[in-house]
């Protein structure tokens, strides 16, 4: 067996589609045995939750130094999906003392359940929060026993955990398609069987798109070029960013800015 | 005795003995530990079932393939024990008029010692002891292996030559030969070093997330 195929996937999240429904957040609980977050569990300020949605209230800029004048019509919610950014130069792995954390050569930045022994330093040196601990041995109650997903590993008191881009469903893809077809998972097949990432299967209004980036045909190729020099990311979308691209530690999620239509001049629902 | 060196009443020797058999034992344990299968005793020849199935039977001598009975093992990740009902296809026939292990797979089908539906009584699953056990964070899949090693001309050269099927063949190289096992026991350790030696060997993804994940 030849060596895989060094994909590199990431994903593009359009903010401009956003609704902030939450059924990613759910999708993702639901997947990946992510523990229930009760309300005390917020209190603590230690939910896990794999992928949120940070709420915004955005104000007209003539309101930005008074917000409290501005007239409510005029204020606008704004959703940003979070998940981890799978950075290319991340700022969680080389912390970790026992490399529980590290890249693989499919562009994830992955974690390694058993190697963790939770010292914490990936999560305080993680600059988008996304790095959960788990402070307590996580329980469901009697009747979801069997609601768990069998090809994740429960992750258990004292362990770090974070967005793993779902790669059960890549693993699993990976084996179906050698499998019928003989060759490699590409964007076509991910699409067609499923395999994505749940957030981006649950996503109602097609806001997460996930892809491979060096599949020069694929979903992202529109929005992102990769750079065979320098193996760097090119955006080719306008409203292309990356959160806090000046710390430098190059995000696989690619985020595309909002429509304003009052700036723009277009239609919209205002 | 009385010229041996004591402590109280307690000769000398007695201790030693008991120290060289404490570090007996933590030879034992750490051994076993580390081959993670049992020396002897405490089930090295394998955990106890709740029925006596003889693999030996019924590979070797009716001559039954692995996957007929563990469908999955060739399509999916787990290869699967199968259903109650499936016995039934042979045991309503083989019934266990002579054989108090068919007797008990009857019961647990809700069926007589001749095979006839007992009426009101409710079939149940049988609680069979795990043979192979990997940890919670491993995840291990049958398809690929059993793909990738029935496409390899040796194994195939090897089957042939041993006279059984190529899927048959791949089985043994972890699960040892079951064909002539009485009762099923863990032949290999199958501890992480051993799936990563042959990863390497094989050119498979050494990669963490692999398995882990």
């Amino acid at each position: 067996m030849a060596q895989r195929k060094p994909h590199k996937w990431g994903m593009i999240v359009d903010i401009d589609k956003c609704t902030g429904c939450q059924a990613c957040v759910v999708a993702c609980q639901a997947e990946n045995n992510v523990q229930l977050n009760t309300e005390d569990r917020f209190h603590e300020r230690r939910p896990i939750e794999w992928i949120h949605i940070q709420r915004y209230w955005e104000v007209p800029e003539e309101y930005r130094s008074r917000p409290e004048d501005a007239p409510f019509q005029d204020i606008k919610a704004r959703f940003l999906p979070v998940l981890c950014q799978h950075c290319e130069n991340a700022p969680c792995e080389p912390v970790c003392p026992v490399y529980a954390t590290y890249h693989n050569d499919q562009g994830l930045n992955v974690q390694v359940y058993n190697r963790c022994v939770g010292t914490r330093y990936c999560a305080n040196n993680c600059p988008y929060q996304v790095r959960f601990f788990n402070y307590w041995e996580p329980v469901w109650p009697d009747r979801m026993r069997n609601q768990l997903n069998p090809d994740v590993t429960v992750r258990s008191r004292g362990i770090m955990e974070k967005c793993s881009f779902c790669i059960q469903r890549l693993r699993r893809g990976e084996r179906q398609v050698e499998a019928a077809e003989g060759g490699e998972l590409n964007d076509r097949a991910l699409a067609e069987g499923n395999f994505a990432p749940a957030c981006v299967q649950a996503c109602p209004t097609g806001s997460l798109i996930f892809g491979d980036y060096t599949d020069p045909d694929g979903q992202l190729s529109q929005y992102v070029a990769v750079d065979e020099d320098t193996n760097e990311k090119v955006l080719k979308d306008d409203r292309a960013y990356q959160l806090l691209k000046n710390i430098g530690t190059e995000p696989n999620v690619i985020y595309l800015k909002k429509i304003d239509p009052r700036r723009t001049g277009e239609g919209g629902h205002g | 005795m009385q010229g041996l060196p004591r402590i109280g009443k307690v000769p000398l020797v007695l201790g030693g003995l008991a120290s060289t058999a404490i570090m007996l034992f933590v030879l034992i344990y750490v051994l076993t530990a580390w081959w993670s299968t049992p020396l002897f005793g405490f089930g090295a020849s394998g955990p106890d079932q709740p029925i006596a199935f003889p693999h030996n039977v019924h590979v070797q001598d009716e001559g039954i393939a692995c996957e007929f009975c563990h469908r999955n093992v060739v399509t999916g990740e787990a290869a699967t024990v199968p259903a109650v009902e499936q016995c039934l296809i042979c045991h309503t026939t083989v019934n266990g008029e002579s054989n108090v292990e068919i007797a008990k797979l009857l019961e647990y089908a809700g069926r007589d010692k001749s095979g006839v539906v007992v009426p009101g009584a409710t079939p149940q699953p049988i609680d069979w002891e795990k043979v192979h056990r990997i940890p919670d964070h491993v995840q291990f899949a049958h398809e690929p292996h059993l793909r990738y090693f029935t496409q390899q001309q040796d194994v195939i050269d090897m089957a042939a030559a041993g006279g059984i099927s190529p899927v048959e063949q791949v089985c043994t190289i972890c699960h040892g030969d079951v064909r002539e096992m009485t009762k099923v026991k863990q032949e290999r350790s199958l501890k992480m070093g051993d799936c990563v030696d042959c990863h390497r060997d094989y050119d498979a993804p050494t990669d963490c997330t692999t398995c882990h994940y």
